[in-house]
């Protein structure tokens, strides 16, 4: 099964108690990033979730998906600006 | 592709050893734009942390899946008449080797009657061998754990050792949690007065 088969796009967001404005504005850029990762490939989503929710080293994403490091370090790349591009669009 | 992006990545992405870094820091300090970028790339990493935290795997919170269930490797805590069998046996073999001499092979069997009161002791019917080969029936006192714990100090007094030994056991749930489980063991060793 692959990694991103675990998680599910519509999970309820954190709330902490902050600012009501910030509150606000947190919740909705956290929303714009889970819509734009929607529009990202498997591949690219799925390296963006074990980079920064499981918060795994290039070394452990490599061994997870059977990658080089520098496989890893090319695909977050172009994952992150992927992410970037697609944010720019949502805004 | 930026080319110049994956150098930036590996020290904001902790990635970089602390040499590379130094190196790294001196090469950016040529350029000032370069600070910038660095810290921009500082920012977008936390932001991303945070955002992604919020996700959650679906088959995380504990649901129990018996089908799916994979038997923990651990030792399960004996029941309370395998202790009190254990330390009868103990109890056994001291009284009847400060009695009589015994063959090669005391016990044969145990059995275990259940006490009439909550407080008084159960009654473990010891099937033995006398030295003369012919079949013995001793019936013994036999304590549980906890009421090994409330006479402890007793029996120690009375040249037993007694003590708990906890074990750390760890194991994986069927979901892939690993569980720690303490276990407690006591034991009991008779060292004389």
């Amino acid at each position: 099964m692959r990694v991103i088969d675990h998680y599910v796009d519509k999970a309820p967001l954190r709330d902490t108690p902050e600012n009501p404005r910030d509150w606000v504005m947190r919740r909705e850029l956290r929303q714009s990033v889970r819509e734009c990762l929607t529009h990202l490939s498997t591949e690219e989503r799925e390296i963006l979730l074990l980079k920064y929710t499981e918060e795994l080293t290039y070394a452990q994403i490599a061994d997870l998906l059977g990658l080089t490091v520098k496989a890893v370090e090319h695909r977050l790349l172009k994952a992150r600006t992927s992410l970037r591009r697609q944010l720019q669009h949502h805004e | 592709m930026n080319d110049l992006e994956c150098p930036l990545q590996r020290p904001v992405d902790g990635e970089m050893n602390a040499r590379d870094r130094e190196a790294f820091l001196l090469h950016a300090d040529e350029e000032l734009a370069r600070w910038r970028e660095i810290a921009l790339a500082f920012v977008e990493h936390q932001r991303l942390c945070e955002d992604f935290g919020d996700f959650f795997v679906t088959n995380g919170p504990a649901e129990p899946a018996p089908s799916k269930m994979i038997p923990l490797p651990i030792r399960h805590r004996s029941p309370w008449w395998t202790i009190a069998a254990s330390l009868i046996i103990m109890l056994g073999l001291g009284f009847l080797l400060g009695k009589q001499e015994f063959t090669e092979m005391p016990l044969a069997a145990a059995q275990i009657e259940p006490s009439n009161s909550d407080t008084a002791p159960l009654r473990l019917r010891v099937e033995t061998q006398a030295n003369d080969g012919s079949p013995q029936t001793l019936e013994l006192p036999a304590y549980d754990e906890e009421m090994l714990l409330q006479r402890a100090p007793q029996m120690r007094r009375d040249g037993w050792q007694v003590s708990w030994r906890t074990d750390v056991l760890t194991g994986q749930l069927g979901d892939g949690r690993r569980v720690i489980v303490p276990v407690s063991s006591p034991s009991a060793h008779y060292r004389g007065q």
